[in-house]
């Protein structure tokens, strides 16, 4: 009987730390990447000629987690970059900040990569250039240097439908 | 006289002319030497050896195929050499070139350029063989280039790293 109330206590340590371990650490980054997407509308100018968005984000944090600094690599397109300037306040980058500051890195500069594929059915499909490659590392023509905490990506496709006319 | 002590006089004046001429273009040269000493900086000095010893692959610059990925430099502490890492955007036939020229690479001026007291976080250098012609192929859509960027055995880095500027070469394929 002892041995079996202590292996039901274990066992309850174990799955809640698991539940606690996933909800803490996925959940967090998640929360910020579908807010993210949700609320970006990929620019019809790009979306209509296919241009894919490939570029570096950099941010940073004050300490009462509040956003810095908010810059895109050279590679971004204004348009692109006026979308995420456009929906910034529904960004949910607080959970961002949550996420640092468990991993104890809020105070260092974040490099989030983000790569959003697009296209219009049945007419085009991106794909990335070599131009774009090239200018992934440039910030205002200068190359990114420096200490920084590299973050998990944004990866996603948009695709438009056109309607049947 | 007077005329020959005129004509002595131009002739010193011209004499100091030249002189200040060569004096400016002294300076000038001093000057150009400082600036370009200061755009050449340790960067440059990885960055020339790069391109000295780096041949891009036959087989890559026929197929019009240009290379993308990251350099992951990390110092062994008790072998006291640099490990290297590819991305899994880099093709296995410029691995094979870069480890070839390894030793003609001196890191240790990126950890100087970096002020990295200690050695113990990555560092990543960014690696663009850029071509004059690029195949379609290498734009296609289901191209995996640039999302393997920072994917090293198929998991990307997570964590503090060191940029660096990245090492470039351009090659005239056609």
């Amino acid at each position: 009987m002892k041995s079996i109330k202590f292996i039901l206590i274990i066992l309850y340590a174990v799955i809640n730390s698991v539940y606690a371990q996933d909800k803490g650490k996925i959940d967090n980054f998640k929360k910020f990447e579908n807010s993210f997407l949700r609320n970006f509308k990929y620019p019809p100018q790009l979306q209509e000629r296919c241009i894919p968005v490939l570029t570096l984000m950099v941010i940073s944090f004050d300490q009462y987690g509040k956003i810095n600094s908010l810059r895109f690599s050279d590679s971004a397109y204004p348009q692109f970059i006026a979308e995420v300037q456009r929906v910034r306040e529904d960004i949910d980058f607080e959970s961002l900040y949550m996420d640092l500051k468990s991993l104890g890195k809020e105070t260092e500069k974040i490099i989030i990569p983000i790569q959003i594929d697009t296209g219009v059915f049945g007419e085009c499909e991106s794909g990335i250039l070599q131009f774009d490659l090239i200018n992934l590392y440039l910030f205002d023509n200068k190359p990114l240097k420096g200490k920084f905490f590299l973050y998990k990506k944004i990866l996603s496709k948009i695709f438009m439908a056109r309607a049947i006319s | 006289m007077a005329d020959y002590e005129m004509g002595y006089k131009g002739k010193k004046c011209q004499l100091s002319m030249k002189k200040l001429i060569l004096i400016a273009v002294i300076l000038m040269w001093i000057k150009s030497i400082v600036y370009s000493q200061d755009a050449n900086n340790h960067c440059t000095k990885l960055q020339s050896s790069f391109v000295h010893h780096l041949r891009y692959p036959k087989d890559l610059e026929k197929a019009s195929i240009p290379s993308f990925f990251t350099l992951k430099v990390q110092y062994d502490e008790k072998t006291k050499q640099f490990n290297l890492e590819f991305s899994d955007s880099a093709h296995p036939l410029m691995i094979k070139e870069l480890l070839r020229i390894k030793d003609k690479l001196d890191f240790n001026v990126v950890y100087d350029d970096l002020n990295m007291g200690k050695r113990d976080i990555p560092i990543m250098i960014p690696v663009e063989i850029r071509l004059a012609r690029v195949s379609k192929e290498f734009s296609d859509p289901k191209s995996k280039v640039s999302q393997d960027l920072y994917n090293f055995n198929g998991t990307q880095v997570f964590g503090d790293v060191y940029f660096y500027a990245p090492l470039v070469l351009t090659v005239i394929n056609d």
